[in-house]
This record gives C-alpha cells, structure tokens and sequence, in this order.
C-alpha cells in the first residue's frame, strides 16, 4: 500500500460531496486539471484521490468499418472516439490515468446500480492498471448525505458486484446491436429502393413501445360513439341540494330514459333504507421512481423527464435518496427519527414533522416493489437553502408523500340512503372524513369531497326538485400521455426504470410522436405499419419482455452475459436477413407512405367551389408563404384559394364549414390550445 | 387499382378500403346496431349524426361520410 486511494465517481457533484464526506476535516483539497475536478481527501493516514467520470467514459463501437448490416462484431472504446460530442470524455480519461499512477487501492464509488458499477468498471479496466480490477472495492450508498457516505465507506464490500457490471454490459452490447443493425437495415432500406438517405431508427423498447401507442392510435381513429341516458335528479331536504343517483348508470334507449324522467317528474322520494358504514384509508406507500413521476404529472403536470431530472439534482444535493429504485419500502435501517428531526428545521414542515416524532413507534407504510440496491425515495434529513421551482415541487412531494406514509390510517365514513320515486329507485350518497390521519401529512396533494347527508329517517319524504334525462355518447380510451405511457411500459416489463424515460424521449426527438397526449406522427405510422407487415417480431412486446428477463437473470447469476448477447444476435439474424431479403418492398413501401403522408398532411378537405378537387396547403415559391388552393387550378378548372395563418402548423379536421362548405382546419401554435376555423376568409358564419 | 378509396393505402383483399378504414365500417356497422335500438333511426341518418359527433375518429368519420355519398360498404 503506498498510502494513497484512488476513489472513482460519477458525476464531479458526486465526487465534492463524496470527498467532503470521507475527508476527517470536511475540507478535501480541490484541484482542477484541464478542466476536470478531483480531489484529495485525508481520512486514516491515507489520501483518497477522489475523481469523477462524467457519465460514461466508454462505449460500445463497430469492430471494423462499412456502414452496412448485419453487424455482430463490436468492442468498447472511449466515448470521444465514437462520438466527436463527447470529446471533453478524453480529459477525463487522461486525467483519470495520470491521478491513477502509483495508486495502492481502487473504490468504486459510483451510483450503486448497474450504470453506476459498468462506469466504474471501465475506467478500472481501460484506464488503471491490470490488477486494480482485483484490488478494487465497492461503496453501497443510496443517500450522498454525509452520514451514509461514512457508513458506505466503513462497510463498503472488498470487491466489484460482477453480476452487476455484467449485466450492465450485456445491456449496452444487446442495445447497440438492436440499435445499430435496425436503424441501418430501415435506412438502406429506402436507400437502396429510392436513391434517397435519410436516417430511420428504431431500437429494442421503442419499437415495442411505438406499436403500443400506434394500438391505441387506431382504437381512436376508427371508434364510433354509441348513445346513452343517464338520469340526473336533486332533492332539497332543508335549505339543501343534494344530488341523486339513479340506480342504473346507464340506459340503453331514449324511450326508457325518458320514461323513467317523466315518470319522477312532480313526485316526492321517500326513504327507504339508509346504511352506515366506516372504511379504513391506509396510507399510500412511499415512492418509487415510476409513482413518483406519475403522481408529479397528475398533481403538478410534470413530465416524467422532468421530474427524474429535478429528483437526480435532489439527490446530488443529498436532499433525497437515490431516485432511481423500484422500491416502495423503507428498511429498519433508515433512521426515521434522524430524517424527521432535519425536516423539523424547515419551517413548513416542523409541525407534522413534531406531530411524528411525538408518536412512540414509527412504522412506515410498505410498499409491495421491492428493489435490492435501494430503499424507496425519502428525504435525507437536509434542508436545502433554496431551491428552483420545480426542484421545490417535486422535493415537497417527496417530503410529504414520506410523512404521510408514517401516518395512521385515515377513516371515512360512508352514507347511503335508497330512495324510492314513484318505483324507481335513486341513491343519495354521502361521506365524511372522521379521522384524517395520514391525509394531514400529505396536503395538499390528497383532495377527498366530502357530502354530509342531512339527519334522515327511513320512511320519510322527499321532494324531487330536478329530475331529466341526459343524452351522452362513449368516449373512445384516452391517448397515451408521457405518464401512462410511463405505466404501460412498467406492466408490460418492457425496459427498465432507468431507461424508459428516455426511450419516451426518444420516440419525441426522432418525430415518432407528437404532443403531450401521444399521438402518432406519419413517420410513426409509416414505420410501425412497414414492419408490421414485414418484421413483426422487431415489435413484438413478447421478444422484447423475454430479453428484458434473460438481462434481469445475469443479475441474479441464473444466466451469463455471453449467452444473453449471443441469444440477442440468434434473435437479430433472421430478422435482419428476412430484411434484406425484402429491403426493397420495405424500402418502397416506407417511401411510398412517407410521400403518401406529406401529400395528405398538405389535404385539407374537398374543394367547395368545383366539387371535384381537393382544397390543398400550396407554398407560394417567390414568397415561401402558403395558402390554401384547390387542386383543379394546374387543370385550370377551378380557381378558388383561401389565405391561411402563417404560423403554427395547421391539419385538416375531416369536417367542412356547415355555412360555406369550406374545410374547417385546425391550427396548432407552440404553447396554444389549437383552434378550429374555417379556411374561408369571408365565410358568411364569420360575417355573424 | 390497388388503393383504398379513402386515403390511398393499400386496400385490402375483396375490399374497397385499406385496414384502417375496413376497421372503422366495421364498428359504424356494430355500432349502428345500439344506435338503431336507441334511437330507432335510419341508416343514412346515423351515418350523418354518427359523423357529426366529436367523438367519432378520424377514420371512422372518413368511412362514414364516403358511405353517405354513396360509397360501398366493406
């Protein structure tokens, strides 16, 4: 041992925190060098070098040349070598090596997850010497609070976790491999059929996650309403409304709804029976990654992304634990008290924080999620000085949701009372809250309506102030929005915690799916469409879901990497060569509905004037504005045009104006609700 | 002529219309079914409230109208 330990990092925010933590006098020497941070850190007679990746330092590459597929032969490499923006990765490879000379011992201090383990591992392998691997050791933390660093570094393991980086690395070459020979065979596809490049990707979730959406695309588009009736009556008891159900949600006929409406008109309810009953509320279990970026979406409409960014800056601020879990369980080992007493000094919270640490026992609520590398997301205890907007939001959430799950069942009582109209019985509903236990922890993200029904006895009359019958329609299931797409993964076990966010992501940034209620672009349905009918195993849930496993078992030591990668390239090669065997009907067919999609996303509806054509978005070529025309005027048969807004994007709604036959069209502009209006400028409707 | 009347797909066998638009006739034939009971209406006249409605999709209202004009069914 030469006294000096080289201590590797994730992120530099980690690696201060880390250094701060393990330096006996909380003040490590900070050094920069070529723009990298490290820094030493003094605990046991010993200097901890304590340095900081910047994600992954290395990658996956091509073995060898040519842009072409099937391609199986891969090695890793540093990142700037296989993308020229990431070139500042080389400073940190250089740094890294020249600080790891002469080193007696090696700890991975990374995130304790796989990416965490695969980070570290490489630079041991690629960048330190031969037996560092051996030598190395490993911190398990899920706070960057000071405490647990200390707790991490005293109890840390004397070796890697192999199984993790292993799995990690299967993931990456299983990944690229998809990745790389897909988009290649879907590229060259249109290339070699049409003559034309242009860049069409796909990988090993999205595919699976796109023919999810594009189901849910075409329930929509070809669902027809059917009607319904549903009764809607009021009684007054004193100076009271209270709303009555009708004891059939639905009717299935206008003659029966109106029946029954008419029947109640003028009459009195009496009473018949009233039931009581008392329902135990138990608290909500703590958060795991996808509850959290769920409940952030529907009480603060945040996206998933962007609630996991604010949850990782939390947790680099050793404000929160490691988000990144699947956990909704908080272990005996978790100081309760300890997190509660620093969440006392913030003032929003001293009060039920006070209330908590006055009970006798905490026992939290568990979670049925379990994940073995972390407990659920908590708090750790620290009280940040200020915080962002969102970062705030999203840490009261946690803070709450974590109180809450320390507090007593809530009890609520229900109320029924049947009423009887003329024969048709109603129900009057009623319910309070008698015990709010955990519901005060968790205000005000936790709403319960609350009717209290008035004092009734069996028996006795009511007056019906309001009864009709209402004609509704069904609705067709909802798009998919960031966060329920978010859950359809999760149920359907495709990806990980850690990835599907960005697979979301992806499927936005490749222009697969558009606006915050997912809709699939053309581009989406063109491919999804083409491979369906040609490669459908690309998108199946099942292939995707059985590697998903075999990727999962490396971890637990039932399978080995290599048999997982090779089993994906069995999987890739009559898939790829069932391509190539078609590329050109593939390539055509997605040239075809590309073409086809541009054309009609330019149709706006038939033309009004000739009957005959079709009321197109034409480009103006001197000006580069457009406007709507009909497409008789090349023939010369029909002339009529209409101005169109310049901004915004603008599709055609199917309907024409009711007034002057015009298409009706719709006009999206970034961050406006999109508005509907007749393309036809002097519309008599708009003259009104 | 291999193409779906209503968008320029590809049709499908012993049908005027691509998947997507054989789908929505589809449903507006069952669909008329519960309309037709509540409402004791007429075929075209579904098709005409059936087109109207926000509800319907997309396709679903294609199909609907071209029918009303006069196109075939499935």
């Amino acid at each position: 041992m030469t006294g000096r330990t080289l201590v590797i990092c994730e992120k530099p925010t980690a690696a201060r925190r880390i250094a701060k933590a393990l330096d006996e006098d909380a003040a490590p020497q900070s050094f920069t060098e070529r723009g990298v941070p490290y820094f030493v850190a003094r605990r046991g007679g010993e200097d901890l070098i304590v340095v900081s990746a910047l994600g992954h330092l290395f990658t996956v590459a091509q073995d060898g040349g040519g842009w072409t597929y099937p391609v199986f032969s891969m090695r890793w490499v540093p990142a700037y070598e296989a993308d020229k923006r990431l070139s500042r990765t080389k400073n940190f490879i250089d740094v890294i090596g020249r600080l790891a000379s002469g080193v007696g011992g090696y700890v991975s201090a990374c995130d304790y997850d796989m990416e965490g383990s695969l980070i570290a591992y490489m630079i041991l392998l690629n960048v330190c010497v031969e037996e560092s691997l051996s030598l190395s050791r490993r911190m398990r933390y899920s706070t960057l609070a000071d405490r647990d660093l200390e707790r991490a570094w005293e109890g840390m393991s004397d070796r890697l976790d192999f199984r993790l980086i292993e799995a990690g690395k299967a993931r990456h070459e299983v990944d690229w491999l998809f990745g790389i020979n897909l988009t290649r065979a879907l590229t060259l596809s249109v290339k070699n059929a049409t003559g034309f490049y242009r860049t069409l990707s796909i990988g090993r979730v999205q595919g699976p996650t796109l023919k999810l959406i594009r189901d849910r695309e075409v329930e929509i588009r070809s669902f027809v309403p059917t009607p319904f009736w549903v009764i809607k009556a009021d009684t007054k008891v004193g100076r009271k409304t209270y709303p009555l159900e009708y004891g059939k949600p639905r009717l299935e006929t206008r003659e029966e709804a109106e029946g029954v409406a008419s029947s109640c008109k003028g009459k009195d309810g009496v009473v018949q029976t009233i039931r009581t009953t008392r329902q135990e509320l138990p608290p909500f279990p703590p958060f795991n990654l996808g509850d959290l970026q769920r409940e952030a979406y529907n009480k603060l409409r945040y996206s998933p992304r962007t609630t996991l960014t604010a949850a990782e800056r939390l947790y680099l601020d050793a404000l929160i634990s490691y988000p990144r879990t699947s956990s909704q369980r908080l272990p005996p080992s978790i100081d309760l008290r300890q997190i509660l007493e620093g969440l006392r000094r913030k003032k929003e919270y001293a009060e039920l924080a006070g209330m908590l640490l006055s009970k006798q026992r905490l026992t939290p609520r568990q979670g049925k999620k379990d994940d073995p590398a972390h407990p659920a997301i908590h708090p750790t205890g620290g009280v940040p000085l200020r915080l962002g907007r969102v970062e705030g939001r999203i840490f009261d959430l946690i803070c709450r949701r974590f109180m809450a799950a320390l507090g007593d069942t809530a009890v609520r009582e229900n109320a029924d009372a049947d009423v009887d109209v003329n024969g048709h019985r109603f129900r009057l509903r009623g319910s309070r809250i008698l015990e709010r236990g955990w519901m005060a922890f968790y205000e005000p993200y936790v709403k319960q309506r609350e009717i209290e029904l008035p004092p009734l006895t069996e028996g006795q009359a009511i007056p019906i102030k309001r009864v009709e019958s209402i004609e509704r329609y069904t609705r067709p299931r909802p798009r998919y929005n960031p966060s329920s797409l978010l859950k359809l993964m999760e149920d359907e076990a495709i990806g990980t915690k850690a990835t599907r966010t960005d697979i979301i992501d992806t499927l936005y940034k490749r222009g697969y799916v558009e606006n915050r209620e997912i809709e699939l672009t053309d581009l989406g349905f063109a491919i999804v469409e083409t491979l369906s009918r040609y490669n459908p195993e690309i998108l199946s849930v099942e292939m995707t879901r059985d590697l998903e496993q075999d990727l999962e078992s490396i971890q637990t030591g039932r399978a080995s990497a290599e048999d997982v990668v090779e089993e994906a390239v069995n999987m890739l090669r009559p898939v790829l060569a069932e391509f190539r065997s078609k590329e050109s009907e593939i390539g055509a067919e997605i040239d075809d509905a590309l073409r086809r999609m541009a054309q009609r996303a330019t149709a706006l509806g038939p033309c009004p004037g000739c009957g005959d054509g079709e009321i197109r978005v034409i480009r103006n070529k001197k000006t580069g504005k457009r406007f709507a025309g009909c497409s008789n005027f090349f023939e010369g048969t029909c002339d009529v045009s209409y101005p169109l807004p310049q901004r915004g994007s603008i599709r055609a709604t199917g309907k024409s104006c009711p007034s002057c036959g015009a298409p009706i069209i719709r006009v999206i502009r970034r961050e406006r609700r999109p508005w509907e209006l007749c393309v036809n400028f002097d519309c008599p409707a708009k003259e009104k | 002529m291999d193409r779906c009347r209503l968008c320029d797909m590809r049709r499908e066998r012993n049908s005027d219309y691509c998947a997507f638009h054989l789908e929505a006739v589809k449903n507006l034939e069952e669909a008329y079914e519960v309309w037709r009971k509540a409402l004791q209406i007429e075929w075209k006249e579904f098709l005409e409230l059936a087109s109207e409605r926000p509800e319907t999709g997309q396709w679903a209202r294609e199909a609907a109208i071209n029918l009303l004009r006069g196109g075939r069914e499935a």
